[in-house]
């Protein structure tokens, strides 16, 4: 088979200039690379010794065990073969579909590459043998591959004097010795267990979304059927869904199949806050690079791709790293050291593909409020296992526990305000709701305190503290913006109240000054922690305005819900070969929901007057801040992550049943998107068709119902 | 009791035992694996302190007047370091042989030029941070290097193959056989 495959001999030519008279220079027999020794590398996993031990497998199979692995563009081994010398032929055996680069170089500067093409029409692994012309060199790399399978070299022998016989210097196994090698997981028993039970070693995607559109229907089933007499045996059984909710949230243990930290998340929460005073908005990744470049990775940088994230376009990594070299004037030299560090965590606990991915995302954007927190508690010792987690346990590290702890109070406090049916309903849409499912923000850090806060808000306002509610939802908006919404209907209340009666409503006037004071002592507290004073705030608002204007796939709201046409989705009008692929995409969704910026209007403008008209029909400003969250769908797209914000809606003590069905036939309806369409932009779009449909309903209906007594409104 | 429901208990309190006795061998290897991976980094942050004094050095050399021994002093240690750079080890190269011996190679040729450039260039001040930090960078090797070593005893003598807390393989990491930096 060797021999049959040797045929295909490619004869590649044109290679580095050769520093004197090939002829005159010594002619080692033998492989050369045997003498040779490892000089540098770059992103190869697997023995590099496998690649001159003699050993090939046969023609078209794929063993693991046997092969470096190269697992980024980058990726390369390279040789000092001791002396100048002339190189007239190559045996490697490689991935079918790889085209690989052989590179010469006379000082291990300088390097002239040499292109080796994939074999067409073929799989597995494959041998080649190459006639090499006027190929001088004293250092040689293998690597920087391209194309389509496994990018993996079982193989490479380097000749000045090619064998007669190329079959006499490889030896050919018939099986692989340790098939385990290579795989990435080994099985636990119960991982064989699901494995044989389902066909898939971890619970995936859509086995978990099934699970829990089967757990929203029980709980509407349970919330529509049966009489007065059954409501202890209800409340029992919709206990039971909600706890198996919560534990959905976390996938019932497969977490990030299995990591529990969401490593992608905390590179940017924990240095962009730890960092904020050098960084800022728009240098997270560019400085990131650099620390890459003086780690030894330049080459993976320059053939990569990062997000320019002062203007939230993707560039080629070298023009980034010329740009990065500022990066050490503002930091210290200690904490240029810390920060180095705290890179070097993240990109080690990352595998390369997704390390390169972190740098092609869209930065640190969180507010000086947030940064104030989650740089104090990032602050508390460099990135560890300990201070940040690790392991498929929730419990391995201090802040990655913060999350499930916040999710726990907001239930809590839903229980302390508004009774436990209302905790329960919750609970399961928490627990069952697609769009902010585990793999977006769970085991991150501090991604759930704007929720916290914004149902405490709520909470202490139904409990007759609204100034203090004022102030907590007041927090809420200085982290993530959006919450303001919940003031709206509390303002309009107020303006009615007034315009009817010529009076101050007191609860909402108290809410607002809470709010008031909250900002006036959060806002100058957090410019002077950033260390750059309310410029901060501005560059804040800068970013978030440079955010806005950038369409993601996994927005969703009215907006979204516009600008998405099927003839402009992601799969249509992506360009892999592009430096930003979604280039394209992008421009095609700010073109559509320009075309139909009036249409927008009138629906905001409608569903504003609706939204005024059911401020007016609640009770007192508890009510109507719970009202708040049905307008941020309609005035804006939010990363689907976000969409818990709808968890207000269904607390209203009155027609608690209906909201609470409501809610979970939308959560059901979600479920039946997500299992439906593959494509994220797709999914955000019917998903911002139900979410949209779900607040213009409970606006509706708080709009249509009877006038509440004068003496009530505003109690 | 019936004897099926003596042999259940039976096979149940045996099937614990040596689940309990698993974890306790896995716990001990997991708990070596992050010993190791604390050295390692103790290791990392040595060559940082080293790669700052090899900064100020080379600032300080070309600060002098230019001497032929200087400037070859100088060429060696660029040299050394383009080498040094282009050797990034993960985890996954920590137990690579092939790469585990250059490194520690290029370490040791890094180390050699930078004590000549410190004597060429008379920075006799730098010179004795310098040891100070071939030393404690030498240490820190060691101590990885003890660290791996009772790492890959575990390995040896547990009989699973998997670490419970990742599913992925335990990889075997390689013992630096003397201190590197000399």
């Amino acid at each position: 088979v060797l021999a049959t495959s040797l045929a295909f001999a490619l004869v590649v030519a044109g290679v580095a200039s050769p520093p004197g008279d090939a002829r005159a220079l010594p002619c080692p027999t033998g492989n050369l690379l045997a003498a040779a020794h490892l000089s540098g590398w770059l992103d190869t996993s697997h023995p590099s010794a496998l690649l001159g031990d003699g050993v090939v497998v046969p023609e078209g199979a794929f063993f693991p065990s046997q092969a470096v692995l190269f697992e980024s563009d980058a990726a390369s081994l390279t040789y000092d073969l001791g002396a100048v010398v002339p190189v007239r032929a190559a045996l490697l055996q490689a991935s079918a579909g790889m085209r690989i680069s052989l590179q010469a170089s006379g000082d291990g500067r300088t390097w002239r590459p040499y292109s080796i093409a994939p074999v067409p029409g073929a799989a597995g692994m494959r041998t080649r043998m190459l006639s090499l012309d006027d190929f001088v060199a004293r250092y040689v790399r293998v690597g920087e591959p391209s194309g389509d399978g496994p990018r993996a070299v079982t193989e490479l022998q380097l000749f000045c004097e090619p064998p007669s016989d190329a079959s006499s210097v490889v030896r050919v196994l018939t099986q692989d010795p340790d098939p385990g090698t290579g795989g990435g997981f080994l099985l636990t028993p119960a991982r064989r267990l699901w494995l044989a039970l389902t066909g898939t070693p971890w619970l995936t995607e859509d086995q978990a979304n099934v699970a829990k559109l089967l757990l929203c229907l029980s709980a509407i089933a349970v919330l529509t059927l049966g009489g007065a007499r059954w409501s202890r045996a209800r409340g029992v059984m919709l206990a039971a869904i909600a706890l198996a909710s919560c534990l959905g949230y976390y996938d019932w243990g497969s977490y990030h199949h299995p990591d529990y930290v969401h490593e992608h998340e905390f590179f940017h929460y924990f240095v962009g806050a730890k960092y904020f005073r050098e960084l800022g908005y728009s240098r997270l990744y560019e400085c990131a690079s650099l620390a890459d470049s003086e780690e030894g990775l330049t080459r993976r940088v320059e053939l990569g791709t990062v997000r320019d994230l002062s203007t939230n376009e993707l560039v080629s990594g070298g023009s980034v790293l010329t740009r990065a070299q500022q990066c050490r004037d503002l930091f210290s030299a200690t904490r240029w050291a810390d920060f180095k560090h705290d890179v070097s965590y993240f990109r080690d606990h990352t595998s390369i593909d997704r390390w390169q991915h972190d740098l092609r995302d869209h930065g640190y954007n969180p507010s000086p409020v947030w940064t104030m927190l989650g740089g104090a508690l990032a602050n508390l010792g460099p990135a560890s296992r300990g201070l940040i987690g690790h392991g498929d346990s929730m419990f391995n590290g201090c802040l990655a526990l913060l999350d499930p702890v916040l999710l726990l109070a907001t239930l809590a406090t839903i229980v302390w305000a508004f009774g436990w049916r209302s905790a329960l309903v919750a609970a399961i849409f928490l627990g069952c709701n697609p769009l902010a499912r585990y793999a977006w923000t769970g085991g991150a850090f501090l991604r759930q305190d704007w929720l916290m806060a914004t149902v405490l808000g709520v909470a202490l306002v139904e409990r007759d503290k609204p100034a203090l509610g004022g102030a907590s939802l007041a927090y809420a908006t200085l982290v993530r913006l959006f919450p303001a919404a919940f003031f709206v209907p509390i303002a309009m209340q107020a303006a009615l109240a007034l315009r009817a009666r010529r009076r101050v409503e007191r609860a909402g006037l108290r809410v607002l000054t809470g709010a008031a004071i909250a900002v006036a002592v959060l806002v100058p507290a957090s410019a002077v922690a950033s260390g750059a004073g309310l410029a901060a705030w501005r560059d804040f608002a800068q970013n978030s305005a440079r955010q806005a204007t950038t369409p993601s796939a996994n927005l969703v709201g009215l907006p979204a819900l516009l600008s998405y046409r099927p003839s402009t989705r992601a799969e249509v009008l992506v360009e892999p070969a592009r430096i930003d692929p979604m280039a394209t995409v992008t421009d095609a969704r700010r073109r559509n929901l320009r075309a139909v910026r009036p249409l927008q209007a009138v629906l905001v403008v409608a569903f504003l007057l609706l939204f005024a008209r059911a401020a007016s029909r609640t009770r007192g400003a508890s009510e109507g801040a719970l009202l708040g969250a049905a307008a941020i769908p309609i005035v804006s797209a939010l990363s689907s992550y976000y969409t818990s914000y709808l968890v207000p809606l269904a607390l209203p003590r009155d027609d608690r049943d209906g909201r609470a069905i409501g809610l979970l036939l939308s959560t059901a309806a979600l479920c039946v998107v997500q299992a439906s369409c593959s494509e994220e932009d797709v999914r955000c779009a019917w998903s911002s068709l139900v979410v949209v449909l779900f607040a213009s309903w409970t606006v509706w209906r708080s709009a249509t119902r009877a006038v509440p007594a004068a003496a009530e409104v505003g109690a | 009791m019936t004897p099926p429901a003596r042999l259940s208990c039976g096979v149940s309190v045996a099937a614990a035992i040596l689940f309990l006795a698993a974890c306790r061998s896995s716990d001990g290897r997991v708990a070596a694996d992050l010993a190791a991976d604390d050295r390692w980094t103790a290791v990392q942050a040595a060559l940082e302190v080293r790669r700052g004094l090899s900064r100020e050095l080379g600032s300080q050399a070309r600060a002098r007047a230019p001497s032929e021994g200087v400037t070859l002093a100088l060429q060696d240690l660029d040299d050394a370091r383009l080498r040094t750079s282009g050797m990034p080890m993960s985890r996954d190269d920590l137990a690579d042989p092939s790469k585990a011996s250059a490194w520690q190679k290029a370490q040791s040729t890094l180390a050699h030029a930078r004590r000549a450039l410190a004597r060429a260039a008379e920075a006799t001040e730098l010179e004795g941070q310098l040891d100070v930090a071939d030393r404690e960078f030498a240490a820190a090797v060691a101590r990885y290097t003890a660290a791996a070593t009772a790492y890959d005893d575990l390995l040896r003598t547990a009989g699973l193959d998997a670490n419970p807390l990742t599913g992925r393989r335990f990889l075997p990491r390689v013992a630096f056989a003397t201190p590197a930096g000399d």
